[in-house]
């Protein structure tokens, strides 16, 4: 009797097809706590993807824009170091400069390769709610990035000319084009646009350069810089330049690696509150799932018992509230992530207003692989969360269900 | 056809017994029932309300376990199946028909005929359920759900169904009692044809008098004992 004849596959199919139709409509028979539950899902989902992507994309774009300084190394005025990092990338009001006359004794040491000086500043300018990343730059600036080319126009004619280069961004946001003169926030003189870069993907996009000298005299800060960009001859003699360098007076070195995990750590902190409120999230929906999927079991306890009499084994029963439940949970993930696809903006203005820096371009990342995993979680949990009732609907007795409700 | 006619045993209840214990006292559902029934007879299992009909049904189906005696399959106790091999059995070899039809109210008419196949191990096999609801003249109604039909109809459903695999013994519960007289007398009609057709086992357990006549057999059941059998 219990000789299994082997199924062609086409009838495992159709199988699988009415099952799902009939996980589908039986999910129909209670819209509201249907659409309740799924939009749970979905909103934990939403955060817990938006969150883990965010971040994943958030190390990338990070290592990305530290990669495309073009040096290893910033000397700076000692401060604090989270300051420093965030200066590297994103510059920022800080009120600490260094001496001019340290640059020609760092760059006389043999394991200098280049320098370049840098004088960063951020100005905002309340009237039009725009903060300007300002770089005062000499020419070894671009000569340190090669892949840095213009799109149109030129390098400054001197470095005390009232001139700016544009990043493409920030040209783009401006609405500036070659020849127009623009105003800048504590800075005295008008600036004549001379050139605008291409796309760098990188934080140069949206900065606005100035000739270093032009920059510091604008700031009545003469001969001061906010930092020293340095490249090493060889990456083995690193330990030795910030050791030696350290040494000389109010002068602190900020390694890139240093700067990245500096603002990995400060950003950590959200990241860790933000993937909380979703994991709490995430325990609701499991909840609901569950609550769902029980309240179905016990309102067809007489339909499982009827089941059972036509010939439904154990196990049937108990696969019948597996795939409710998991169509439930991969509806919720795919209307999680699509609602995660459309407040993707949304998500990268909240994190851009709640972490001291994120670089530029679009930050957040949903692809194929976060899906996958999600996906996979969201079955996993979908199994978990059902386990219960549809334990409860195989052990169906259908003498005394069927009893109990006659 | 009687019980000497129908020749092979095909079922029987031995000293068959179901009690239960409703807080401190003990009901007898059923007790002390025997019977043979051989296969192709029409049984009908009559009596008031409350007098065990249904239980012994369950008992027969294997969906229930007697307190004392047994129920033989084929010479074979119920009892000694496993909850798989019941499973397989019922999925393969018995149809049964609910006294509020049983349908399922999540499926089409089609679906429901449909479900016996999807539910056995073998996965396909019986008849197309199309056929067989345009057999019992559903043919316009193959994809209403169940709260889209009359009682009738809804009945016919669960008759199509429990036939749709083409089983060697039908079990029916009070088939007729939700419906009118005319769907009742429409039912007792496709049960007399089918049973012709198919050479089944039907045991109907019934207090409606108009199944007696159809019948080969009758049993008369009271306060859970067999007070009376023989020919319809």
């Amino acid at each position: 009797m219990s000789n299994r004849k082997s199924r062609p596959f086409a009838s495992l199919i159709a199988q699988a097809r009415f099952h799902l139709r009939w996980a589908w409509q039986e999910l129909l028979q209670h819209r509201a706590r249907t659409a309740a539950t799924l939009f749970g899902v979905a909103l934990a989902v939403a955060i817990v993807v938006s969150v883990r992507g965010f971040f994943a994309g958030y190390e990338v774009a990070l290592r990305k824009s530290i990669a495309s300084l073009g040096f290893e190394v910033l000397v700076t005025a000692k401060g604090c170091p989270y300051e420093a990092a965030t200066l590297v990338l994103a510059g920022g009001k800080i009120p600490m400069y260094m001496d001019e006359s340290f640059v020609r004794e760092i760059g006389s040491r043999p394991d200098v390769a280049a320098l370049t000086r840098l004088f960063l500043q951020s100005h905002s300018s309340d009237e039009e709610r725009r903060t300007y990343f300002v770089m005062g730059i000499e020419p070894s600036f671009l000569k340190m990035k090669p892949w840095v080319k213009f799109q149109r126009g030129q390098w400054f004619s001197s470095e005390h000319a009232a001139e700016t280069i544009l990043g493409y961004n920030a040209a783009s946001a401006l609405r500036m084009d070659l020849g127009q003169e623009m105003s800048l926030p504590n800075v005295a003189d008008k600036v004549r646009v001379v050139g605008i870069l291409d796309r760098t993907g990188a934080q140069d996009d949206g900065a606005v350069f100035l000739p270093l000298e032009f920059a510091q005299k604008a700031s009545d800060k003469k001969n001061k810089l906010t930092g020293v960009g340095v490249k090493i001859r060889d990456v083995e003699d690193l330990p030795r330049f910030i050791e030696e360098v350290q040494e000389l007076p109010n002068i602190q070195v900020v390694t890139l690696s240093q700067a990245r995990d500096q603002l990995l750590k400060l950003v950590s902190a959200t990241r860790n509150l933000t993937l909380a409120v979703g994991m709490l999230g995430v325990i609701v929906a499991v909840a609901m799932v569950f609550n769902t999927v029980f309240m179905s079991v016990i309102e067809r306890l007489r339909e499982l018992g009827i089941l059972k009499a036509i010939g439904a084994s154990a196990a049937r029963l108990f696969l019948v509230v597996v795939l409710e439940s998991l169509l439930l949970c991969v509806s919720g993930v795919l209307l999680g992530f699509l609602l995660a696809l459309s407040l993707s903006r949304l998500t990268e203005a909240t994190m851009r207003w709640l972490l001291p820096y994120v670089p530029t371009g679009s930050v957040l990342r949903l692809d194929w692989g976060t899906f996958g995993q999600i996906l996979a979680a969201g079955c996993a949990l979908g199994v978990i969360a059902c386990l219960l009732p549809a334990l409860r609907a195989a052990r169906t007795r259908p003498a005394l269900t069927m009893r109990l409700y006659d | 056809m009687t019980e000497a006619a129908a020749g092979e045993c095909f079922i029987e209840a031995r000293e068959l017994t179901r009690e239960y214990r409703r807080k401190v006292e003990l009901i007898h559902a059923v007790h002390e029932v025997s019977f043979t029934i051989g296969r192709g007879e029409h049984v009908v299992l009559f009596g008031p309300s409350g007098s065990g009909k249904t239980t012994l049904l369950q008992l027969l189906a294997g969906l229930d376990l007697p307190t004392h005696g047994a129920v033989l399959l084929r010479g074979r106790d119920l009892a000694s199946f496993s909850e798989k091999e019941l499973s397989i059995w019922r999925s393969r070899e018995v149809g049964f028909v609910f006294q509020d039809f049983g349908v399922i109210r999540s499926l089409s008419a089609l679906d429901n005929v449909r479900l016996p196949l999807i539910l056995s191990p073998d996965g396909e096999g019986g008849a197309s359920a199309r056929a067989t609801l345009e057999r019992l003249g559903l043919a316009d109604r193959l994809h209403h759900f169940p709260q889209q039909l009359s009682r009738g109809e809804q009945q016919r459903v669960a008759i199509a169904r429990a036939l749709i695999h083409s089983p060697s013994l039908l079990l029916a519960d009070e088939p007729t009692a939700s419906l009118d007289s005319a769907s009742s007398a429409e039912v007792v009609g496709i049960f007399e044809e089918l049973r012709a057709e198919r050479n089944l086992t039907v045991i109907v357990a019934t207090h409606d008098s108009s199944w007696i006549e159809r019948a080969d057999r009758c049993l008369y059941l009271d306060k859970g004992r067999l007070t009376r059998a023989g020919a319809a």
